[in-house]
């Protein structure tokens, strides 16, 4: 048995032709991915090119979502300007019969939102830079809902009446000589 | 050129300088291989990913021990891992439990065989056989060595040497008796 272990330990054929190239191309393989090349080079810049395009679509996306989330609480401007604007006139000043001009105050629908909101910001400016007049701040009632909570009633169970007769206990005694009968 | 000179050149990148370490041990490479593949294709794409890792790791020798040894020792190393990948071949290993062969059956006995013949009959051995009989009997390592690295129980490495033994004097009976048939 050592004899065959020593054989095969010093047995060194001769290795098959070709057999260094294929090493070689194997090196070159793993390391092509490091090394500088024209075809990576188009690939990184497809790469970077897809990315940039990639963030302009989803910045654009973010910002139309800001401008739709300012776009609602701009539905609740519009109902509390008008209050806002009935009470005061350009110069600051209080105006008496605000109810009529509250009334007389056309309504904004949603394409006059812009307006309204430079109108409130208008206002705004107005009533920072007022400073004789108080300014009623315009009141928010909050309607309770109510909830009427109608419980069914439960269903009484009355015990069905027994027909059994119950006998009085002791002797029954017919007394038909005090009523003759 | 000197080894430490062509070892450097390599790490450099040269190509002549892996052109002459390839001259120098791809002999040797390729003998280790072929003895721990099936055939001679296994043996081939063992042989490049020896040399693949060789010329990666160039850098990582230290001329502390001897360059031989420390490529007989990826190569071996290589086989080592291409064997823990193939459990299948493990598993038939350990199911093929055939009769035991008398180890000392031909013991004492000459049996003329060639390289290549002696080559077939290691590459016909199951994988685990041939793993445990090349690292135990070829390249020196102990029992207990061969089951850490192999992941298996020390008795297995045993048993399964004992059994590779066996295979082995089994097959080179056979050559030797039908040598002698055709002479006749």
């Amino acid at each position: 048995m050592n004899k065959i272990a020593g054989d095969l330990k010093n047995f060194a054929p001769e290795a098959p032709i070709g057999m260094e190239e294929r090493i070689q191309t194997a090196l070159s393989k793993k390391k092509s991915f490091w090394l500088f090349s024209w075809y990576t080079m188009n690939v990184y810049v497809l790469a970077l090119v897809g990315a940039g395009v990639l963030a302009l679509v989803f910045s654009n996306r973010g910002e139309s979502n800001v401008v739709a989330q300012s776009a609602a609480p701009a539905a609740t401007e519009v109902k509390s300007t008008p209050t806002v604007v009935a009470d005061l006139n350009a110069n600051g000043h209080v105006i008496l019969d605000a109810e009529k001009e509250l009334k007389s105050a056309p309504v904004k629908t949603a394409s006059e939102r812009k307006s309204v909101q430079v109108e409130t910001s208008a206002s705004a400016l107005v009533v920072e830079n007022c400073q004789t007049t108080a300014i009623a701040e315009p009141a928010v009632t909050e309607v309770a809902e109510t909830v009427e909570v109608q419980r069914t009633p439960e269903e009484i169970q009355v015990p069905n009446p027994v027909n059994e007769v119950v006998k009085p206990k002791g002797r029954s005694l017919r007394l038909t000589r005090l009523t003759g009968k | 050129m000197e080894e430490k000179n062509l070892i450097q050149a390599c790490i450099r990148g040269d190509k002549s300088a892996q052109h002459m370490l390839y001259k120098k041990f791809s002999s040797l490479v390729y003998g280790i291989c072929l003895r721990y593949a099936k055939n001679k294709m296994e043996a081939e794409d063992s042989m490049q990913e020896v040399f693949v890792k060789i010329y990666n790791h160039l850098k990582d020798y230290q001329s502390a021990g001897s360059f031989e040894g420390w490529i007989r020792r990826i190569a071996v190393n290589t086989a080592i891992t291409s064997y823990r990948k193939n459990l299948k071949g493990r598993l038939e290993d350990e199911i093929d439990d055939r009769s035991e062969y008398a180890t000392s059956l031909v013991e004492n006995h000459d049996v003329d065989y060639t390289m290549e013949e002696l080559m077939i009959c290691v590459q016909a051995l199951p994988d685990g056989y041939r793993t445990v009989f090349n690292l135990y009997a070829v390249e020196g390592y102990k029992h207990k060595e061969i089951a850490e690295m192999l992941e298996i129980d020390v008795n297995t490495s045993k048993s399964q040497f004992s059994r590779a033994k066996g295979h082995l004097q089994k097959a080179l009976l056979e050559l030797s008796a039908r040598k002698i048939a055709l002479e006749v």
